[in-house]
């Protein structure tokens, strides 16, 4: 079984991009920040499973998106991750790219928008 | 936004002008004036701090659900800027409450219309959704109405507006940001960074 | 703020200069002179008092500019009118304001161009924030304006002047 993780402290957020995403052939599990991320992954790796791509938010309290990719991206250089976020700075994308993501997209999502990105991305 | 002294308190004061939002540690007043918009106030109860944005939806949305709603978006984004900035300042949504105000009938005042139920069916909704307690709010009806916001203590005072109802320079102001969410370019933008890059790393 | 006595008024005649704010019930005119700044006139015709302050920018007074040079700025400026005019009896419920200003003036040459908006709109903004009905508008286009008001009744001559770019 593969999942897409959607981690955002917004749950109509959540929502919301569960829903747009939830016909790509993944299950869909939600974490409200990056550290609670981190333990649903280990959680859904140590049953065998694994995750086909990150959907994250960037301003999350806890750990936010940032710093979850740097994390993330330690034991897995290759499982997508795409920022989804409000910031919009030159200089925050670019910390993003090198974090380590794969992607950067501004809110508020177009559905067919993020449908299209997140399918190209787990090709 | 526009700083200056407040007379009365000695503080410092914010106002803001419709579209924008701010927030703050300092114990100062954050004013504005609302119309057809909403104002949204958030205090973060743990660390005694909040901070005031503009909302609006740029239309009505039906009997679509504010999940599946894009024009839902625009508003669920325009409070997510200001969430971000709490956030930023080590906030957590899990502590803030909520006030709101705004969504004055558009037609003159004379009557409910469906720009203002929209509004007001939006902002329960996603406050719901949200899990954010609403401690008051006060919406709809035909005024313009002119908020103070206390970061500090996340007190609200609301005086109703009477004067300069024809040439309001704040419902000018607030016709020009529905414009501009209309025609938001930035939205939905993407970028895909090189495949290199993530294996460089 | 300078006195004169001009042969042509029948009444003594105040100058006030930007960052100045006056509020009085004498029997004089009261006269400044605009270009891209902003003057707001209150009147409270029960007790026969009017007020005026001259500003230049769109702003409040921030840290960075001192406190002396407040009523520059156009926040503080209306504010302090305001206050004044309460000081001197005026009741705030009997409030009137009229704007005056913000001019395209071609020939302040440094004056960035979204000024005489940002002023006009700050000005619409704080009175509509004060709930004072603003009864007269003259503002805005490539005018001058020489504004003379009469403290007593309230009323406001306004005297334009157009800019054109071979003025410059
Ligand atoms: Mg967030």
């Amino acid at each position: 079984m593969n999942y897409i993780m959607v981690i955002d402290d917004s749950p109509t957020i959540r929502t919301s991009v569960a829903f747009t995403v939830k016909d790509l052939g993944c299950e869909i599990k939600q974490a409200e920040n990056g550290a609670d991320a981190l333990e649903k992954i280990s959680a859904i790796r140590s049953e065998g499973n694994d995750v086909s791509l990150c959907i994250v938010d960037v301003n999350m309290p806890v750990m936010d998106g940032i710093s979850f990719v740097k994390e993330f991206k330690k034991n897995d250089k290759f499982t997508p991750v795409l920022m989804l976020t409000t910031e919009s700075e030159e200089d925050k994308i670019k910390e993003g790219k090198t974090a380590g993501a794969a992607g950067w997209m501004i809110k508020p999502f177009k559905p067919d928008n993020l449908k299209s990105v997140v399918e190209k991305l787990m090709v | 936004m526009i700083k200056y002294r407040d007379k009365n308190s000695g503080r410092n004061a914010y106002l803001l002008y419709p579209g924008e939002y701010f927030a703050t540690k300092e114990d100062c007043f954050i004013i504005s004036v609302t119309g057809v918009c909403m104002l949204v106030c958030l205090y973060e109860t743990k660390l005694k701090f909040g901070g005031m944005c503009f909302v609006i939806v740029p239309g009505t949305f039906g009997t679509e659900n504010i999940i599946t709603s894009v024009l839902a978006g625009y508003g669920i984004t325009q409070i997510e800027l200001l969430l971000a900035e709490i956030v930023k300042a080590g906030g957590d949504r899990k502590n803030l409450t909520a006030k709101i105000f705004g969504a004055a009938y558009s037609n003159n005042g004379r009557s409910a219309d469906e720009l203002s139920e929209s509004q007001i069916r939006f902002i329960k909704e996603y406050f719901t959704s949200e899990r954010i307690p609403v401690l008051s709010s006060d919406l709809g009806g035909s005024h313009r109405r002119k908020i103070y916001f206390s970061p500090a203590t996340g007190r609200v005072y609301k005086k109703i507006l009477r004067n300069n109802n024809e040439s309001s320079e704040f419902l000018k102001m607030e016709k020009e940001f529905i414009d501009d969410v209309f025609m938001n370019t930035g939205s939905g933008n993407f970028t895909l960074f090189e495949r290199d890059t993530v294996n460089d790393f | 703020m300078i006195s004169i006595t001009r042969n042509s008024a029948d009444k003594p005649v105040k100058i006030i200069y930007a960052g100045e704010v006056f509020a009085s019930d004498e029997d004089v005119y009261v006269e400044t002179l605009l270009g891209s700044c902003i003057a707001v006139v209150l009147h409270d015709s029960t007790a026969g008092l009017s007020g005026m302050n001259h500003f230049m920018f769109p702003g409040g007074a921030t840290d960075k500019n001192p406190r002396h040079e407040t009523a520059r700025y156009g926040s503080d400026a209306i504010l302090e009118l305001i206050a004044e005019m309460i000081r001197k009896g005026a009741d705030r419920n009997n409030l009137i304001a009229k704007i005056f200003g913000g001019g395209h003036v071609l020939k302040e040459k440094n004056t960035p161009v979204m000024i005489p908006e940002n002023n006009i709109r700050l000005a619409n903004a704080i009175l509509e924030m004060e709930d004072i009905p603003v009864v007269e508008r003259n503002v805005g286009r490539n005018y001058s304006r020489k504004i003379q008001m009469n403290v007593k009744t309230g009323e406001v001559k306004c005297i334009m002047s157009e800019y054109s770019k071979n003025d410059d």
